[in-house]
């Protein structure tokens, strides 16, 4: 009884710290990890940089043009911004935490991540509809290194969610048996628990596991986006966001 | 023994059973009266009000301050560069106020809290470099501010090539050498905190390198933020990295 009280004052103890400095003299908290939340609440829709409360940036190219507008809160998803590619065949917009350029990665090409994003297609024709982290490029769909679910409606399974792992080029493609419907949310999660093995969920549901064509050292500057690339020039393409997580773990610093 | 046990058991119940979906038990409010900020240097541009998750504000006078992305490398993913032009005497400051100049918080200098920025200085000659708390503007005679709490490195000083501890109130200092070198390209993790009102600990990369008690402000006043100021004091740029600034402020009585 007597030990078991010691350990139950000690355990009061860190309580009472955790809840004041999160660590103490000596303790200091650990920065093992980065967090990013979006609820996509906050912030300037339609300006680029200032986008929910992270500051999100509009990327547009190929004669395409992305739009971000608010969009009325439904249940159990409140905070929703709608990206909108207007009617131009191959233009491609990007909606993407960091702004695109050559140092602005959110993380190197090794480093470990758990990723979820609750996404709601409202088209799901005549589209790539890619989400997840790559070097993306507003000038050309598909990235040549990247993590992502993708919609390929010019590809071998044209109206399923697919899994990718592309690294140089070269993808591992699996097809899920998930269905890309319209006006439909979804919660896709990545979460690289290994250099080399890459897990996807759809719904809380494992939906792939990928060992191969992981990205590899010396590719640094991936950002997290939602990309939509326009296949014909009938209609927009458009998406709604509700939710971002993503955490980078296993730092030293 | 047992009727011990079971009072210290009753105590903790309350810290434990924060797990019914809210943050707080039933009749327990979530605790709002403390502030937490991290900022990874992810989100966001290069312009004022826009920098990072945050939004961060850039100032400087004569000269100009400039943000830009630098690449992520190993254990350092989301960095910007801070740098001031080559006008001598410019000082320049990022603040997580994104609009320079406005309070960060009303009882800024009374609070409790705790602080970690990683920076990685990449100039380490002929300048003044702070990181902290305090007053800082964007003049030379901001330089050092009138009050605040932060590191320091000032090569016209009496340790112009180590990080110095700094409490200042009301322009009087109390200042205490870390013996760590400042060195270029190298990363620092900067850790204040103000544990109590007149008690301010001081570490660097883990290790507690001062204890402070005196010159400890507790009045506020404007231009008080959580920031990084830099005063070239040759005609040459000056710059360094950040990749993280967190923030954790206590006892806000709301």
């Amino acid at each position: 009884m007597k030990k078991a009280l010691i350990i139950l004052i000690l355990l009061l103890t860190q309580s009472v710290w955790a809840g004041d400095f999160s660590g103490w003299m000596g303790n200091p908290i650990p920065f093992n990890q980065t967090l990013a939340i979006e609820e996509f609440i906050g912030g300037s829709a339609g300006t680029t940089a200032t986008i929910g409360e992270l500051g999100w940036s509009i990327n547009s190219g190929s004669g395409g043009t992305l739009t971000v507008a608010n969009v009325n809160s439904a249940a159990n998803h409140s905070g929703i911004k709608n990206g909108s590619l207007n009617a131009v065949a191959n233009g491609i917009g990007i909606l993407s935490y960091t702004t695109l350029a050559g140092n602005n990665g959110t993380q190197i090409a090794t480093d470990l991540f758990d990723m979820t994003w609750i996404i709601r297609p409202q088209t799901n024709t005549d589209q790539d509809l890619a989400v997840g982290i790559a070097i993306w490029s507003a000038a050309a769909y598909p990235p040549t290194h990247g993590i992502y679910f993708e919609q390929d409606t010019a590809g071998a399974n044209p109206t399923l969610w697919q899994c990718v792992t592309r690294f140089s080029s070269t993808s591992t493609t699996t097809a899920t048996a998930i269905t890309v419907a319209t006006n439909t949310w979804y919660k896709l999660r990545i979460h690289r628990n290994g250099v080399n093995n890459v897990l996807f969920y759809i719904d809380g549901v494992l939906v792939c596991t990928h060992t191969t064509n992981i990205l590899a050292p010396t590719i640094n500057s991936l950002a997290p986006a939602t990309l939509v690339k326009n296949l014909a020039a009938l209609a927009a393409k458009t998406f709604d966001l509700d939710y971002f997580y993503y955490k980078v773990y296993g730092l030293s610093r | 023994m047992k009727k011990l046990f079971l009072f210290i058991l009753t105590l903790l119940t309350p810290a434990l059973t924060h797990a019914d979906g809210f943050f707080g038990k039933q009749g327990v409010s979530y605790p709002i009266n403390t502030i937490e900020i991290l900022e990874e240097f992810n989100g966001g541009n290069n312009s004022s009000s826009t920098i990072g998750d945050f939004g961060l504000g850039i100032a400087a006078s004569p000269g100009t301050i400039t943000s830009s992305h630098v690449a992520p490398i190993a254990n350092h993913i989301g960095n910007r560069n801070i740098q001031i032009s080559a006008t001598i005497n410019t000082v320049g400051t990022l603040s997580l106020t994104g609009t320079f100049g406005a309070n960060f918080n009303n009882g800024g200098f009374a609070q409790l809290y705790d602080q970690t920025v990683i920076i990685r200085p990449q100039t380490n000659t002929l300048q003044e470099l702070r990181v902290g708390f305090g007053i800082f503007g964007t003049a030379a005679a901001n330089m050092p501010p009138s009050s605040g709490i932060y590191f320091e490195q000032d090569t016209a000083g009496a340790n112009p090539t180590t990080w110095v501890c700094v409490t200042r109130s009301g322009g009087t200092s109390t200042a205490t050498n870390s013996a760590i070198t400042v060195s270029t390209n190298t990363w620092y993790k900067f850790r204040v905190l103000r544990w109590a009102t007149a008690n301010v600990a001081f570490f660097i990369d883990g290790v507690n390198v001062c204890n402070h008690t005196t010159n400890i402000p507790t009045a506020y006043g404007s231009n008080a933020s959580y920031s990084s100021s830099e005063e070239n004091l040759e005609a040459a740029v000056k710059s360094y990295d950040i990749d993280l600034l967190y923030v954790k402020i206590l006892n806000q009585q709301r």
